[in-house]
């Protein structure tokens, strides 16, 4: 056993950082403020060439494994990107794009990939219903086929990037009568008629990743804008569980390094009672809080990319409690950083705040953190 | 980056299972006996078959890395945690020291019957008023003539009355020091066994030395600074890291097994969210544990520069953790779980020593705050 990055990734994790910290975090108190997508800084993503990381060279990736991608994600955080920003390219990447790697015809890469490697198109899943969370079986989105088409009836709830995407995977019913069996992803493209997005909800955190329903009515989709085979739906979802236990979740974390270090600093710059803040037990122990959770955290992380670039089945036990664990454990030290800064930690321009907005997002987002106990407590 | 056990390891944890499941009732039996003797005599055979597993040649032996280490420790202290701290705290403490700080005589006459598990060891740190921390050692090493002597009340010594080479830390010239003696020297006492709150069959005792005699040859140190202090404590954390492993999943896994075994409305109460939820909470914990512990032996490992800080990450983690798993494992056992001699009372008394021995959990904060702060 050893835990060891190669010099590359290492570099690659400086220049993520270096990048990062430049090009993209110094917009990001302002983005969040007014609760906006910084299209330019998501652009500047896919020129640095983190948005395809993981993809072939000739779909505008790297071919990078999957440690290194999230690592990558974790260097974001670490940078200061906010977590509305981190989490629209984990939807992006890993939720829409990489779907489409998988799963989609020669034809479908071509079209969608480069372009959503580059940051030129938008990407975006829909999954969640308003009826139907982490009960997938339970949508009620149909697409019937009709010949060379599917038509598209039905509403999704929740989903990250809905009102800019350029192109959703969408998952929906071809077979209703049938519970995971029945489930079936599309392509679907902006201005495809009978489709739109809803409007952008307010939210309390991630506020700079914007987050609607999509509406299809009648929305007339071509066959070959189907991924993989009828019924294959379901297990598609599934895979893309394995990203969202690690590469979703490595912002998050990275983002805890990157408050930590603000704590630090505020702790030896704060006079109390004639000496700094630092000083006194009371905060060495909030920051000791925050770094172990952060080491406890990496580990389950960084577990589930190597093995999933060995190349091994997902391990759902394992995902559920990576999620469980950065979820409900991640509450504390977030707090902590928060009282650490005092006054000022409740107000804007010390970011914590933001940062405790947006980690109330990581025992909900994904499944919440009850849907990961449900999901051990069978495999026990 | 590789996330698997080696498959040395993994036989040994086997072969320990093999080897002491069996006998150890009628081991930890003879071990509860005031008859120093007849412990003695049970310790040595418990060591013997842990020696035969190859336990003793892959972590006294240094014939691998500490990740391999913890990973037979975790084993050893599932299986009983109290022969486990009496082993590791005993020899493999004393191990550590003689070879890092003692002289070729010390390593010559008492490393190999340590290493290979036929002798018993056993480090006196802890003073009489419990703190070592903040407070210099009491204890003293003072010159007289051609001699040194050792004077002073250690509490808490594992092993005392059954070791054959006791190692007392005490201050000579202002600077710590060890003194090595038989437990049968003239002017040292072992006092009876303490009681304790877990780790039956308890073997903590009282230490108290007036007037010991010792030559030069029989010290090691004085050490200047604060660095030998905190290798011992080192040494000490990444012992007690590998019991609260140990100890939280033995306490996870007889809640689990009771879990699922007993009925409550017609199905086995690992169906029910409120019992279920609670084991998928330990198990995480357990699962994060793991990880963080075998990183911070990683760390160990490579030197890493920020290995001490990780080290107590994973001391404060596990200790913590282990508490949190017995006290839910109790819970979920309900009446069964509160009778004295179950598997998951004995274990929640067991992980309270975790958070307290080696480097408590306040100071192991303090300290992480304190390397973060020089460090960033």
């Amino acid at each position: 056993m050893e835990f060891s990055f190669t010099p590359e990734q290492l570099m690659f994790r400086d220049q993520v950082i270096k990048f990062a910290s430049k090009e993209i975090a110094p917009r990001c108190s302002e983005h969040d403020l007014r609760g906006e997508f910084d299209f330019d800084s998501f652009r500047k993503l896919g020129e640095f060439g983190i948005l395809g990381l993981h993809f072939p060279e000739q779909w505008g990736g790297s071919g990078a494994d999957v440690v290194t991608t999230v690592m990558s994600g974790e260097a974001l955080g670490e940078a200061g990107v906010d977590g509305g920003l981190t989490l629209a390219y984990g939807a992006h990447t890993f939720l829409c794009a990489d779907t489409i790697l998988s799963h989609g015809t020669t034809e479908q890469k071509q079209r969608y990939l480069p372009k959503l490697a580059s940051g030129q198109w938008i990407g975006c899943m829909g999954l969640t219903e308003p009826g139907a969370g982490s009960d997938v079986a339970s949508i009620s989105t149909r697409a019937e086929r009709k010949g060379d088409y599917y038509v598209l009836n039905g509403t999704k709830m929740f989903i990250t990037n809905g009102p800019i995407a350029d192109v959703a995977v969408v998952y929906a019913k071809t077979e209703k009568d049938l519970k995971r069996a029945g489930i079936s992803a599309f392509i679907v493209e902006k201005g495809t008629p009978g489709f739109r997005a809803g409007k952008n909800l307010i939210k309390m955190g991630v506020r700079t990743s914007h987050t609607s329903e999509l509406i299809f009515e009648d929305c007339k989709i071509p066959v070959e804008n189907r991924l993989g085979r009828e019924g294959d739906g379901w297990l598609m979802a599934l895979q893309t569980v394995e990203w969202d236990r690690s590469a979703l979740l490595a912002p998050f974390i990275g983002g805890m390094t990157y408050v930590l270090k603000k704590c630090i600093r505020y702790a030896r710059e704060r006079y109390q009672f004639g000496r700094p803040i630092a000083e006194f037990q009371a905060i060495k122990h909030k920051l000791a809080e925050i770094k172990i959770f952060i080491e406890a955290a990496r580990s389950l992380c960084y577990r589930i990319a190597w093995c999933k670039d060995q190349g091994r089945p997902l391990n759902h036990l394992e995902a559920a409690m990576a999620k469980l664990f950065v979820g409900d454990w991640s509450l504390r030290p977030a707090n902590d950083a928060m009282m650490l800064h005092g006054g000022y930690g409740y107000c804007h321009e010390y970011e914590v705040e933001r940062y405790f907005r947006d980690s109330r997002l990581a025992p909900i987002g994904g499944g919440t953190s009850d849907i990961q106990k449900r999901i051990i407590q069978k495999l026990l | 980056m590789n996330f698997d056990l080696g498959d040395k390891e993994k036989q040994i944890r086997e072969k320990l299972h093999h080897l002491l499941e069996a006998d150890l009732p009628g081991i930890l039996e003879n071990l509860a006996s005031n008859d120093s003797d007849k412990s003695r005599k049970a310790m040595l055979s418990a060591f013997e078959k842990i020696a035969s597993s190859g336990y003793a040649d892959l972590v006294f032996g240094k014939e691998e890395t500490a990740v391999a280490s913890m990973a037979v420790r975790e084993e050893l202290a599932f299986i009983c945690p109290a022969l486990y701290l009496s082993l590791e705290s005993g020899n493999g403490l004393l191990i550590n020291l003689l070879s890092s700080y003692g002289n070729e005589q010390q390593k010559q006459e008492i490393l190999p019957a340590l290493k290979s598990c036929k002798g018993i060891g056993s480090v006196a740190l802890v003073e009489e008023h419990g703190n070592i921390e903040d407070n210099p050692f009491e204890s003293s090493l003072t010159e007289e003539g051609n001699h040194l002597t050792l004077s002073g009340k250690k509490n808490m010594v594992i092993n005392a009355a059954i070791a054959d080479w006791l190692a007392v830390v005490a201050m000579m010239n202002s600077q710590p020091a060890l003194g090595i003696v038989s437990p049968d020297t003239k002017g040292l006492t072992i006092g009876s066994k303490i009681l304790t709150l877990g780790l039956e069959p308890s073997l903590f005792y009282e230490v108290g030395a007036r007037g010991v005699e010792l030559l030069s040859n029989n010290i090691m140190g004085p050490f200047e600074g604060e660095a030998f202090i905190s290798q011992l404590r080192m040494w000490e954390d990444e012992i007690f890291v590998g019991a609260s492993l140990g100890i939280m999943r033995r306490a996870y896994e007889a809640a689990r097994t009771h879990a699922k075994s007993h009925n409550c409305g017609g199905k086995p109460i690992v169906a029910y969210q409120e019992v279920g939820f609670k084991l998928a909470e330990m198990l995480t914990l357990v699962h994060t544990a793991q990880l963080l512990a075998y990183r911070a032996a990683w760390m160990l490992d490579t030197g890493d520069k920020e290995r001490g800080v990780l080290l107590h990450c994973a001391k404060v983690f596990c200790a913590e953790a282990a508490e949190s798993v017995a006290s839910n494992a109790v819970q979920i056992l309900g009446g069964n779980g509160y009778i004295r001699g179950n598997k998951v009372e004995q274990a929640y008394r067991d992980a309270k020593f975790i958070q307290i021995a080696g480097t408590s959990t306040e100071r192991a904060r303090v300290k992480i705050g304190d390397s973060l702060l020089e460090m960033c």
